[in-house]
């Protein structure tokens, strides 16, 4: 429980910020183009769609990101399992 | 194998919709807390998913999906915050100016946003205080949670969440500029 009942109370009442069914329509829309390409063995946005066999690859071109002073998000994602990102 | 891999796909979708159902509100949430801008958020939104849903099958049952997508929801916001592009932007001072005089759900929503007194106070804050006030407060994440998705300490959390409360409190009382 939080023990600041006055500031939990006005957080709470901070407005929503819709996630509209208009964008989650779009996502899935991309989704599943990624997952349709990655049946038809092709690339998106640059990005091969990776399984677990595949994330080896994924990790060895972060790592020449990192050497080339690149420092996208995906890499940072690719070692989320120890939290250092 | 192939047809696995096939199945494969379709349940990472199902999962990805399930995602979006129970966590797409908190997601885009955050996202706005950081860029203030509506249209960026959910850009951020739509990222976030994506790169969860490209990163699935190594994240799948660690811990919590709503701490590791909030977690990938700052890391994005931070990059755009640190971009070329967002730091170059000419910043308007009269965000109401932007919004269409075209009335649509989007511009009733931007235009709720940017009138919402708290939500302008809340933006008052240094970001480094307002990030956690709104994972502790309304994401309900544990401080030990958020010193993980923030890749901070717990003891920076409880520092930070001291010293924002104490600032949050004096701009809500007193209505003070920081």
């Amino acid at each position: 429980m939080r023990q600041d009942d006055d500031l939990e109370r006005k957080l709470s009442q901070l407005s929503q910020v819709p996630f509209s069914e208009d964008l989650q329509r779009r996502i899935l829309y991309q989704a599943l183009e990624m997952a349709r390409n990655s049946r038809q063995g092709s690339p998106s946005h640059g990005h091969a769609w990776h399984t677990a066999s595949s994330s080896v690859a994924i990790l060895a071109r972060c790592r020449g990101r990192i050497r080339g002073g690149g420092n996208d998000g995906v890499c940072r994602m690719a070692v989320w399992p120890t939290w250092s990102h | 194998m192939e047809e696995d891999k096939h199945a494969s796909s379709e349940a990472d979708v199902r999962f990805l919709e399930e995602w979006m159902n129970a966590f797409g509100a908190d997601v885009i949430h955050l996202a706005y807390t950081y860029v203030n801008n509506y249209h960026l958020a959910q850009d951020i939104a739509q990222d976030v998913f994506l790169r969860a849903f490209k990163n699935m099958d190594q994240y799948r049952g660690e811990g919590s999906v709503k701490t590791w997508l909030l977690a990938i929801t700052a890391n994005r916001a931070k990059d755009h915050l640190r971009s070329w592009a967002f730091r170059h932007e000419l910043q308007d001072p009269d965000p109401l100016e932007n919004v269409s005089s075209v009335e649509t759900p989007e511009t009733q929503v931007v235009e709720r946003l940017v009138r919402d007194e708290l939500w302008r106070t809340v933006f008052q804050l240094p970001l480094k205080y307002r990030e956690v006030l709104v994972l502790y407060y309304r994401q309900e994440l544990s401080q030990r949670d958020i010193a993980q998705a923030l890749g901070i300490t717990e003891e920076s959390v409880r520092t930070r969440l001291h010293r924002g409360r104490q600032q949050l409190r004096k701009l809500l009382e007193g209505g003070d500029t920081l």
